[in-house]
């Protein structure tokens, strides 16, 4: 089946969806699929046609003629998606929602019609879905919605109801051949924070429950990886609250070592303060062993069974990460009978064939009912 | 013609173009992105070229199979939207008759006329929020790739 491939970002960008779609795309051409990847410049200098591994890429400059109202370089993508989809003649359309990519795809339902598969990464909350909007457009446009989540799930239906009658959550999968995990130790409490530096990943909130947790643990220490706009003010934090000595940051990592760094620490905490929809760094923490204390938000409540996996606590509070972390710290034994629990769970419900086989299904059911 | 029936566009507040016969047309105030097809974009070239309601009529029933009244209404319709958009505005100064469109034509034979279609303005009100809903990894909050709004580029110019 020959399948375009839509996504905000692409290799080499490499994010949450793009580092799946990197294991996705060989997984599914050895099912017999053919794919083009169309995406964006994504602010690098790239060339507009390209090939990875056997994958074509065709690049337009899709959102910065968005974010800069650039009328002619917007012509100049739609014009390239429909040359596109003229072209390649897809059987299917996969179209990953993250960003307003999918306006060019809804400009263009009409060359070379054929089916769109759309996946949702995002909770659109706040969205409004009507006909007058992007997002309203591209659901009703999709004969089928994947969600990576029951709470993606719920919140598109909130918007957008009749999305429930085409619709299923497909957890993302994770791949766990060659990562094995490391024991656990806890004599130096390694906590671990995974994640763009940015107000709503809640990170200022870890390192106030970590000052807690530093009085109680003074050999503890704290572990931040990733960047972003809100480093400067954690880093000014850390300073205030005298924790140089015990917090790290270790600025952006490529997502290949990410597992490496999630082996080293004890517990991995993941304190979002908006509905993070699947967040990979929880799944790749259970995956190794590693207990994780996560704000019940999103879809972390999907990944981690409070209590026997991890604990869930009410996101904004220091004081309630720092109880989940203390104690953990303080009962190695059971976290580590977390941390076997939640290894078995990711393999189990997150596995990687299980996600394989469901795109498979998808792909033949939407090609051949439409 | 009267002055108070002509249109201009909102400028600097709206940006267009016609790209393969659609009309692209972006409200930079409200963040709001339009398209006009067929019947409608050739009533926006008419309207943008200065000619009043009666005159955008008389040139649609040279080109087009229809009652008077329904494509009346659907001028009236079109320009009204426009209004409230905040598209377009009336233009007070008016403009010199070399300025404007011819509100006549000659007809130079027998043209097979098109049925037409009510013209429909779709709007796109969300797409500067979802630039901001899943920022890339390495920007910030304020969205992706962080520019300065309403700075047009030249054209050709990538993302790099």
């Amino acid at each position: 089946m020959r399948v375009l491939y839509i996504s905000a970002f692409f290799w080499p960008h490499l994010g949450g969806i793009e580092t799946l779609s990197l294991k996705f795309l060989p997984a599914m051409q050895d099912r017999g699929h053919q794919f083009m990847v169309i995406t964006s410049f994504a602010n690098r200098d790239l060339p507009a046609h390209d090939d990875h591994d056997g994958i074509l890429i065709r690049r337009f400059p899709f959102l910065k003629a968005i974010s800069g109202r650039n009328l002619p370089l917007m012509r100049k993508c739609i014009q390239g998606m429909a040359e596109v989809k003229s072209t390649f003649k897809p059987d299917l359309v996969h179209l990953q929602m993250s960003a307003p990519i999918s306006y060019y795809h809804v400009k263009t339902l009409h060359v070379n019609p054929s089916p769109t598969l759309l996946t949702l990464h995002t909770c659109f909350g706040e969205f409004d879905a009507g006909v007058d909007t992007v997002l309203g457009q591209t659901l009703r446009a999709a004969n089928w919605t994947t969600m990576v989540s029951e709470a993606v799930m719920s919140d598109a239906v909130k918007v957008y109801p009749e999305i429930s009658k085409r619709s299923s959550v497909v957890y993302n999968g994770m791949d766990y051949a060659g990562i094995s995990p490391e024991p656990l130790d806890f004599s130096q409490p390694c906590v671990l924070g995974v994640g763009r530096l940015i107000r709503r990943k809640g990170f200022d909130i870890l390192i106030n429950a970590f000052a807690l947790l530093r009085d109680r643990f003074p050999q503890a220490h704290l572990l931040l990886v990733g960047d972003g706009t809100e480093r400067k003010i954690l880093e000014q934090q850390v300073l205030d609250l005298d924790l140089q000595d015990s917090v790290r940051f270790a600025g952006q990592v490529h997502p290949q070592q990410v597992p490496n760094l999630i082996n080293k620490a004890d517990v991995v905490v993941v304190p979002s303060r908006f509905p993070d929809p699947l967040p990979t760094v929880a799944l790749e923490a259970g995956l190794l062993g590693r207990p994780v204390v996560a704000a019940r938000m999103g879809g972390l409540g999907e990944i981690i069974v409070d209590g026997k996996t991890g604990f869930l606590v009410d996101p904004e509070s220091p004081r309630n990460f720092f109880e989940a972390i203390s104690y953990l710290c303080s009962h190695p034994q059971e976290a580590m009978k977390m941390g076997r629990a939640a290894r078995s769970r990711i393999k189990n419900v997150f596995g990687w064939d299980r996600y394989i086989d469901s795109y498979d299904t998808l792909y033949h059911r939407v090609a051949n009912e439409s | 013609m009267e002055k108070s029936n002509q249109f201009r566009v909102n400028t600097p507040r709206v940006i267009h173009e016609m790209i393969d016969g659609e009309v692209i047309i972006v409200n930079l105030e409200k963040g709001h992105y339009y398209s006009l097809l067929g019947t409608g974009a050739e009533i926006w070239e008419y309207v943008i070229g200065g000619m009043s309601t009666p005159e955008i009529v008389s040139r649609l029933l040279t080109r087009y199979e229809g009652d008077r009244k329904d494509i009346e209404d659907a001028v009236e319709n079109m320009i009204s939207k426009l209004q409230t958009e905040g598209i377009i505005v009336q233009d007070v100064a008016g403009r010199d008759a070399d300025e404007r469109l011819a509100g006549e034509v000659e007809s130079d034979g027998e043209i097979t006329k098109k049925v037409f279609t009510i013209p429909v303005l779709e709007k796109y009100t969300d797409m500067e929020d979802l630039l901001l809903l899943d920022p890339i990894h390495e920007t910030d909050e304020t969205g992706w790739p962080n520019m300065a709004l309403g700075v047009p580029e030249e054209e050709g110019q990538i993302d790099r």
